[in-house]
């Protein structure tokens, strides 16, 4: 599977660079107990010498180095002057596009691990039963806001 | 934080109130809490240990509130919310369509009220404030009525109607020759269902017997019944389940003539007018400009002689447990004109119909092959220890099952089918009773477009649609073509607004 975006006719906007961090502290925090038992097992040389610890460690490496960056690759959004594109998903891809003027309400939010790296995640509401929110994460915090007031003026202004 | 003079927090007093009202949800969590502390034996750290849960449970809720803040804005109200994972939302207020004020248990013992914001999304994570003290309550609800810009939804929006209405037009009513009709094809046999279930909750009112009692009680009959052989016993169980066939007719035309006796659709100055009901009279009006996508269905022996029925799919918050039945059963020159006058017109003749992609349709039929052909395989191939001879049977009967897997999917795709033209979205789709849903883009939320792996080698992909009140998806279109559908429908979504789209104005 290539990791380049399938869809050529629209340049994505790629995520904060910041979000491949997030990702890979989370992936690490998530791979810290199967390494330390791995390393545990070579330690007390139950099993052939690197039987164990080789084909963790390797799997660890390729989780926290490279598939962040791929899944960082794979997402991305386009702002448009009246919608947004969310595309995400490496295997399965979901390419959603919500018009500004289909949003209900917006909410920012910032889980503590986003703090830790000045991010936000965009979230809009529509009133369809499917997608009924679109989370839009890995975006500078301070953009993730902005872009909230401007589609929320965008809102405001057409419902006149 | 920024600490500006219009942030405001919800009442004090609140905490308690949210303290009571989880109470019951925590209720399992402390007396285990409880149990596990009783072991540990020494009172000063029982003790010390309840002070320290508590006092963090309190340090945590006194937090919340601080962290829990509102702002009255200019064109939106803001909600900020959270301790670790912070949350700030922000309701335009034209997206308000109504401020509900709830007063649960606990929240009323100190005079407290939860404000819901309904913003359309049917109730999926809406917006609430809680708790506010009454009068608050109150002045934020009339607050954000005034600053909405001049929308006329306040207005239930399918209400019992006192009809003062003037000009009405019959456009569909249910003959009682028609209603027995229907019931016939609304066979049912829902009725032994109910009378098992009966039979479990009064199984205290039968005999305790075991079925050996159970014979002996039938006597002679049974024992004369059981003594005539299979042929005989195989007649009998047939003549059993022909019996079936009139209760099931009988059931189907007592349901339906409780649920449609009277149907009348008019239409009148404020929408479509529905009444239907023998024992429960229902009168709901739908506003026209509600309607989202009207779905034409029909059932298995019904199609052959052409009935349908309507349906309408209407804003989500309207949507709870009503009914949207326009047209319960009728050919289609009858519909046409019903659906016409919603705006979203069955496609005629000469439309654009679309299939999906070939590919599609040969991955499917592997896909839905491959299971029954594959089992059917190992039933001859691995060593299994059966008798020589008796797998054959059922492998055959498994390739069998493959075969008409697959010739499923092939009938799908060659009689699944959309078009787009214009301001319409048509998709049909099914088998036995297929459906018509009939749309526009004007009324749709967002645009997904969705592939897997085996789409992206095979270049096609769904499109899913976000349907308020209902759901809408077209499977395995070819990718260029999904694409400039998308692009088509973006393009008339974004020239309206919701609020135009959907409600009526003052």
């Amino acid at each position: 599977m290539e990791d380049a975006s399938p869809y050529a006719d629209e340049p994505l906007t790629p995520l904060d660079p910041g979000y491949v961090r997030m990702v890979r502290l989370l992936t690490g925090l998530a791979l810290a107990a199967p390494v330390i038992g791995a390393i545990v097992l070579e330690a007390e040389q139950v099993l052939p010498p690197g039987a164990v610890a080789v084909p963790v460690v390797l799997a660890a490496g390729w989780l926290l180095l490279r598939l962040p960056l791929r899944r960082w690759r794979a997402r991305g959004y386009v702002y448009g002057a009246d919608a947004l594109r969310v595309v995400r998903g490496l295997w399965w891809r979901r390419d959603i596009t919500v018009p500004f003027g289909r949003v209900q309400h917006l909410d920012v939010t910032q889980g503590p691990l986003e703090r830790l790296f000045g991010l936000g995640t965009l979230v809009l509401h529509t009133a369809g039963n499917h997608n009924s929110s679109v989370a839009l994460p890995g975006l500078a915090h301070p953009q993730a806001l902005a872009m909230r007031d401007t589609i929320r003026a965008h809102v405001a202004l057409h419902s006149q | 934080m920024n600490e500006g003079p219009d942030w405001r927090r919800t009442a004090p007093v609140g905490m308690v109130a949210g303290v009571l009202a989880s109470l019951p949800r925590a209720a399992l969590s402390i007396i285990a809490a409880l149990i596990g502390v009783r072991n540990i034996g020494d009172p000063a750290i029982v003790v010390l240990v309840l002070v320290a849960v508590s006092g963090i449970a309190l340090g945590w809720v006194v937090l919340g509130w601080r962290h829990h803040r509102y702002l009255i804005g200019p064109d939106d109200l803001r909600i900020e919310q959270g301790i670790l994972s912070r949350q700030v939302r922000a309701i335009p207020y034209d997206r308000i369509h109504d401020v509900a004020l709830r007063e649960p248990l606990a929240a009323r013992l100190f005079g407290l009220v939860e404000v819901a914001f309904d913003t359309g999304t049917g109730g999926k994570d809406e917006a609430k404030l809680a708790f506010v003290t009454r009068a608050e309550g109150a002045a934020l609800r009339d607050t954000v009525r005034a600053r909405r810009s001049g929308v006329a939804a306040d207005a239930p929006v399918i209400a019992e109607v006192t009809p003062a209405v003037s000009e009405t037009r019959t456009l569909f009513a249910l003959t009682p020759g028609r209603l027995l009709l229907f019931g016939l094809f609304e066979f049912s046999l829902v009725v032994f269902a109910v009378l098992a279930g009966a039979a479990q909750q009064f199984d205290f009112l039968l005999p305790d017997l075991d079925w050996r009692e159970w014979r002996e009680l039938g006597g002679q009959p049974l024992q004369w019944l059981l003594g005539l052989g299979l042929a005989v016993q195989v007649i009998a169980a047939v003549l059993g389940l022909l019996l079936l066939i009139p209760i099931g007719l009988l059931t189907g035309v007592v349901r339906t003539a409780l649920r449609d006796w009277g149907f009348r659709l008019e239409e009148t100055s404020r929408g479509l007018r529905r009444r239907r009901g023998l024992l429960t009279r229902s009168d709901v009006v739908m506003p026209l400009e509600r309607v989202q996508a009207l779905v034409l269905g029909t059932g298995l022996p019904r199609r052959r002689w052409g009935w349908h029925s309507l349906r309408a799919i209407s804003l989500a918050q309207d949507s709870k447990d009503q009914s949207h039945v326009l047209v319960p059963f009728a050919q289609a020159a009858e519909i046409a004109p019903v659906a016409a006058l919603t705006g979203l017109p069955l496609p005629g003749d000469g439309v654009d119909w679309r299939r999906a992609s070939a590919r599609w349709r040969s991955d499917r039929m592997v896909l839905a092959a491959l299971l029954p052909l594959l089992a059917g395989a190992g039933l001859l191939l691995l060593p299994l220890d059966l008798p020589a001879g008796t797998a054959l049977v059922p492998a055959v009967i498994l390739w069998l099952l493959a075969a008409v897997l697959a010739f499923r999917q092939y009938y799908l795709w060659r009689h699944n089918r959309h078009a787009l033209t214009g301001d319409l979205l048509c998709s049909r789709e099914g088998w036995l009773s297929p459906h018509l849903v009939v749309a526009t883009p004007v009324k749709l939320q967002s645009v997904e477009l969705r592939q897997g792996p085996l789409a992206r080698l095979g270049d096609y992909a769904d499109l899913h649609l976000g349907l308020a009140g209902g759901t809408l998806a077209l499977h395995g279109l070819p990718l260029p073509e999904a694409q400039a559908m998308r692009a088509a429908m973006v393009a008339r979504m974004a020239a309206v607004d919701f609020t135009a789209a959907n409600l009526a104005r003052t």
